[in-house]
C-alpha cells in the first residue's frame, strides 16, 4: 500500500495543493507497448512470486506455490490469462475470493497471472520454480528494478494542520465510544446511521466543523432523536427507521454502539419527537483542535482536498 | 395397586403435564447455569458451561448402538466451507447455523424447518475467517449468532426475527469477524471475534442479552499506561493480535469466565514485538458482569508458531496428589493439553497430545517452555507440529462415568520461513511462508485418544489414515463419537475404544455431535460436510483430499 502523504502550501494568499504519491514500476525490459500482452520474463515471474507469495498463498488461502489451502490448488491446473485477470480484478462473488483490483495495480496482477501459468505444469509436491536467479528471501526486500514510494512534500506549515492518516484512525478508533464509524460511513466502511460522510466531502470545512461541534443548528427531520418509553418503564433514545405491522425498526443509540433494533408495538408504552439531533454533542470536550482538523481533513481526503487548518474553525 | 405404584404413576403424570408448556422462549440464564440437570437438552455451545460436551442419556449404549438408524437428514443448502456448528436443542426445537451466515430452527423429533434467518453475506467478503460458523447460543427467549460482517444479531426464538443487531466492528477495518457461538452469562451476551492472523488488537465484548447494547470489552492486549503493556516492543501492542475466536466455559459457583486467547501477530516473525505478549496465549478468567480480569495464566510467551491457546477451557473437579482441584483443561495447538487450577490460574501440568513435537523439547514443572526452537526469520525450517496443530479447534469431551478425556491428535508437520511483513490495520498477517510435511519417520496420520486427563496417561488410541478434524461427544452409554475426513461417523465403547458402529454420511466431518431426548427417545445428531482452512492445507501432504467433497447435511440418530 502506498503510504499518502498530503501537504499544501499558501503562497499569496492562494491554497496550492500538491500530492504527489506514486508507485512506480519499471521492469529490466520493457513493457509491449499492445498492452493487452506486456512481455513476460524472469523479472516479470520472479516479481509474480513474490507478490503471489504476499498476496495470494499468505494465510489459509493458495497455498506455497500455489499448492492449495482454503482457496483451490492453482498449480498443475490450465487457465486462461483472461480468466485469470478477471478473477482477481473482480473477485468471486459469494466466494472468499475478493477482488483485488483496488489493491493490485495492472502491471502487479500481470505478473501474478503469469506466475500462476508458469504453475501449470507442477505436480502438488514439486519444488517451486526459481525464476531470474533470485532466490526468495524476504517480500520486503529490494524487488527487481521497483521504484517504490516516491514522495514530495512541498512545504513544512508551521501552523496546526489537518492530518489525514490520523484522521482515519480516528474516524475508526474502535477504542473510542465514540467513533465516526459508529455511525457513518466513508467509503463503504462504517454504519449507515447518520449521513454517508463520503457524499458529504464537498461541504466546506466550516459547515463539517459546525455540523460536528453543534449538531443541534442543523437538524434534518429524520435525525432527530425519538424518546421511547417501553411499557417495562425502560425509556431510551432512538432515531425511527420504519415499521412493520407489529414492530417497530429503531436505532438504539441510548448507549454506543447504536444497536439497530425491532421493538414490538405492543411494549411500547409512549414515543415523543424531540428536537435534538442523534449525533452526539460531546465533540467540542471529546476531541482537540487538532483531533477536529484530522477528521474533517480525512472525510474530504478523497476529493483531493487540502488539509484543514485552524483557519477553518472561523 | 400399590401406593408406590400410584405415587409413580402421578408423579409421571406430573412430570409429563409439567413438561408440555415449556418451551425455548423460556430458556432463562438459571437454566443455562443447571443445565446438567436437563440432558434432554443440549442448552448451551459446550452442552454445559463446563464445556464437557457428555450427556447422561443412556438409551443408546453399547450393546444396542449398531441398531442406530437415521431418523432424519437437514439440508442447509451449503456446501462449501465446511459444516462446522455445534446443534443446540431446547425443548424438542434444534437451533443449527451453516456457512455463509444462516441459522435454521427446526423440530427435533421430524426435522422439519419451523424458521431460519439468513443474515446477507458481506460484499466482496475476503478474510481468513469463514464462511464457516460454529453455532448460536440461546437465553431470554432469544437466538445470538455472530456474522461474517462482524455483527451479534439476536432472534426470536419462536419466530426467526431479528430483534436486535450490534455491529462489533466495522469488518474490513479491524479484519476480524465472528465464527465462534457466542456465550450468554447471565443477563449478557459475550462474544468473541477472528484476526488471529490479522494486524488487529484483539478484544472480547459483552452485551446486554435483552437490549444489545454493549457493556464491557476487554482487550486482550493492555493498552498505554495499563499493566501488561511493557510485555510488548514499541507499539506493537496496537496491532498485536490477541483473537478470541472460539467459545468460552463458565463456572458459576466461582462466577468466572474462562477464555482463551490467540496468537499475537505477526504470527510467525516476532522481532518487531519481543516480550511475553500479554495476554496473547493466555487462558484467561473473568468477571463477567464487568470484564475486568481476575486471573491468566500464558501457555506460550512470545509465540512465534501461531499456538494459540484459544480451544475449549473444560472444568472439571478431580484429585491431584490426593486432594480435589478445580481444574480447567486446556489442550493447546501446539501439542500440549493444560492444566491449570482455575480458582488460582495456577499451572498443575501440561502433558502432550500429539507425538511431533520439535518446537520444544518439553514443558517445566512451573510451565516454562524448554528448548525454545524459534524459526529464525528468511530462513526455512521444519518444525512439528504444523499450522494446522497438534490438534485443530475441534473440541474434546470429558465423561464422568469414565473418568476419560477424549480428543484428537494430528502428526505432521511444515517447513516454514518467518519473513517480516509490513501490514496496515486489518490486514492478514502471518508473517510466513509454509507448506505442510510429513514427519522425519514419513508417517503422517491422525489419531483419537482417551486419556486421563490430569496426567495425560493414554488409555486407548484409534489410528485414522486421514486427519481428524471433528468434535468429540460423549454419552452416558459408555460411547463416544467422532467423524472422519471420508464421511465416516463412528461411535466408539468409551472404555476401550473398540468401533462399534459407522456410518457414512457421504461428506468428511468438521463439526460437533450432540445428542438430546424428545419424548423419551434419545437422538445423536451430527453435522456432515467437509471443509474450512485446515481441510484445504491438507492435500499438500495427502493430494486425493482436494477431491473430497464438501457437504452441509445434519444427520440425525435414534435406535431402530
Amino acid at each position: 500500500m502506498s503510504n499518502f502523504r498530503i501537504e499544501k502550501s499558501r503562497i499569496g494568499g492562494q491554497f496550492l495543493s500538491v500530492i504527489l504519491v506514486s508507485v512506480v514500476f519499471w521492469y529490466t525490459e520493457p513493457l509491449s507497448a499492445q498492452g493487452h500482452s506486456p512481455a513476460i520474463n524472469d523479472s516479470v515471474l520472479f516479481y509474480g512470486q513474490v507478490l503471489f507469495a504476499r498476496n495470494c498463498s499468505v494465510g489459509y488461502c493458495h497455498g506455497k506455490g500455489g499448492r492449495a489451502g482454503r482457496g483451490p490448488r492453482l498449480r498443475g491446473k490450465e487457465f486462461s490469462s483472461d480468466y485469470l485477470r478477471e478473477v482477481i480484478e473482480k473477485g468471486i462473488p459469494n466466494s472468499a475470493m475478493r477482488s483485488w483490483g483496488d489493491r493490485l495495480a495492472r502491471d502487479e496482477i500481470h505478473s501474478i497471472v503469469s506466475f500462476i501459468k508458469a504453475l501449470s505444469n507442477l505436480q502438488q509436491n514439486d519444488p517451486d520454480p526459481v525464476f531470474g536467479g533470485g532466490r526468495f528471501t524476504s517480500v520486503n526486500g529490494p524487488t527487481v528494478g521497483r521504484v517504490d514510494q516516491v514522495e514530495s512534500i512541498l512545504s513544512a506549515p508551521s501552523e496546526i494542520v489537518g492530518d489525514v492518516e490520523r484522521g482515519r484512525a480516528l474516524f475508526f478508533d474502535a477504542g473510542d465510544r465514540y467513533n465516526c464509524a459508529h455511525c457513518h460511513t466513508i467509503d463503504g466502511r462504517g454504519t449507515k446511521i447518520g449521513p454517508d460522510l463520503g457524499r458529504l466531502n464537498s461541504a466546506p470545512y466550516q459547515m463539517l466543523i459546525r455540523d460536528i461541534l453543534l449538531p443541534n443548528v442543523f437538524v434534518v427531520p429524520e435525525g432527530r432523536i425519538v424518546e421511547m418509553v417501553t411499557t417495562r418503564g425502560d425509556s431510551m433514545e432512538v432515531i425511527r427507521l420504519g415499521e412493520t405491522e407489529t414492530r417497530v425498526k429503531v436505532f438504539d443509540i441510548t448507549t454506543l454502539p447504536p444497536v439497530k433494533r425491532n421493538i414490538k408495538k405492543a411494549t411500547i408504552q409512549s414515543e415523543v419527537l424531540g428536537h435534538r439531533s442523534g449525533m452526539p454533542d460531546i465533540y467540542a470536550s471529546h476531541y482537540t483542535v487538532q483531533d477536529l482538523l484530522d477528521v474533517v481533513s480525512f472525510i474530504k481526503s478523497g476529493t483531493g482536498a487540502a488539509p484543514a487548518v485552524i483557519d477553518d474553525l472561523f | 395397586m400399590s401406593i408406590l405404584i400410584l405415587v409413580t404413576q402421578i408423579s409421571f403424570i406430573i412430570s409429563v403435564m409439567t413438561a408440555v408448556p415449556i418451551t425455548a422462549r423460556d430458556v432463562d440464564s438459571q437454566r443455562l447455569i443447571e443445565a446438567a440437570s436437563e440432558p434432554q437438552n443440549w442448552l448451551t455451545y459446550g452442552g454445559t458451561y463446563n464445556a464437557w460436551r457428555y450427556s447422561p442419556l443412556d438409551q443408546i449404549h453399547r450393546e444396542n448402538v449398531t441398531d442406530l438408524s437415521t431418523a432424519w437428514v437437514f439440508q442447509t443448502g451449503v456446501v462449501d466451507g465446511g459444516f462446522s456448528t455445534t446443534p443446540l436443542v431446547a425443548d424438542g426445537v434444534m437451533y443449527i447455523t451453516s456457512s455463509w451466515n444462516r441459522v435454521f430452527a427446526l423440530d427435533a423429533v421430524t426435522g422439519k424447518e419451523k424458521w431460519h434467518y439468513y443474515h446477507p453475506e458481506p460484499e466482496n467478503f475476503g478474510l481468513l475467517y469463514g464462511p464457516w460458523n460454529r453455532g448460536v447460543a440461546l437465553g431470554h427467549g432469544l437466538v445470538y449468532m455472530g456474522t461474517l460482517d462482524n455483527r451479534l444479531i439476536a432472534l426470536d426464538a419462536e419466530t426467526g426475527e431479528e430483534v436486535w443487531n450490534v455491529v462489533i466492528e466495522d469488518w474490513q477495518e479491524c479484519g476480524c469477524n465472528i465464527t465462534g457461538a457466542p456465550l450468554v452469562v447471565k443477563d449478557k451476551v459475550v462474544v468473541g471475534v477472528t484476526a488471529g492472523d490479522s494486524a488487529h488488537r484483539g478484544y472480547i465484548n459483552a452485551y446486554d442479552a435483552e437490549s444489545g447494547r454493549h457493556v464491557w470489552r476487554f482487550y486482550t492486549i493492555p493498552g498505554e499506561g495499563e499493566e501488561g503493556n511493557e510485555t510488548w516492543l514499541g507499539d506493537s501492542w496496537k496491532l498485536g493480535g490477541g483473537s478470541s475466536w472460539l467459545t468460552g466455559s463458565y463456572d458459576a459457583e466461582l462466577d468466572l469466565l474462562y477464555w482463551g486467547i490467540g496468537n499475537p501477530s505477526s504470527d510467525f516473525y516476532g522481532e518487531d514485538r519481543r516480550g511475553l505478549n500479554l495476554y496473547t496465549n493466555c487462558i484467561v478468567a473473568l468477571d463477567p458482569d464487568t470484564g475486568q480480569r481476575k486471573w491468566h495464566f500464558q501457555e506460550i510467551p512470545y509465540d512465534v508458531w501461531d499456538w494459540d491457546a484459544a480451544y475449549e477451557q473444560v472444568l472439571i473437579d478431580l484429585p491431584v496428589n490426593g486432594e480435589v482441584r478445580k481444574l480447567l483443561i486446556n489442550p493447546n495447538k501446539g501439542g500440549y493439553t493444560y492444566v491449570l487450577d482455575r480458582v488460582t490460574g495456577e499451572f498443575i501440568g501440561a502433558w502432550p497430545h500429539a507425538k511431533n513435537i520439535t518446537w520444544i523439547t518439553g514443558v517445566g514443572s512451573n510451565g516454562e517452555l524448554q528448548g525454545r526452537n524459534e524459526p529464525p526469520p528468511n530462513e526455512p525450517v521444519v518444525l512439528c507440529p504444523s499450522i494446522c496443530g497438534g490438534r485443530s479447534w475441534n473440541h474434546a469431551a470429558y465423561s464422568p462415568k469414565t473418568g476419560l478425556f477424549y480428543q484428537t491428535g494430528l502428526e505432521f508437520c511444515q517447513e516454514v520461513t518467518a519473513e517480516k511483513q509490513e501490514v496496515e490495520k486489518g490486514d492478514e498477517w502471518i508473517a510466513a511462508q509454509f507448506e505442510l510435511r510429513p514427519p522425519a519417520d514419513g508417517d503422517a496420520y491422525s489419531h483419537f485418544d482417551a486419556y486421563d486427563p490430569v496426567t495425560g496417561e493414554k488409555k486407548w488410541t484409534y489410528r485414522s489414515k486421514y486427519p481428524l478434524l471433528a468434535s468429540t461427544l460423549a454419552t452416558g452409554g459408555n460411547l463416544v463419537f467422532t467423524g472422519d475426513p471420508e464421511g465416516q461417523f463412528l461411535a466408539f465403547d468409551a472404555e476401550n475404544g473398540d468401533v462399534l458402529w459407522k456410518f457414512n454420511t457421504g461428506s468428511g466431518h468438521r463439526g460437533s455431535p450432540i445428542t438430546y431426548a424428545v419424548d423419551g427417545t434419545q437422538y445423536i445428531a451430527v453435522p456432515a460436510g467437509w471443509g474450512s482452512a485446515v481441510a484445504g492445507l491438507l492435500p499438500q501432504i495427502w493430494p486425493e483430499i482436494e477431491d473430497f467433497p464438501g457437504g452441509g447435511a445434519l444427520f440425525v440418530f435414534a435406535l431402530k
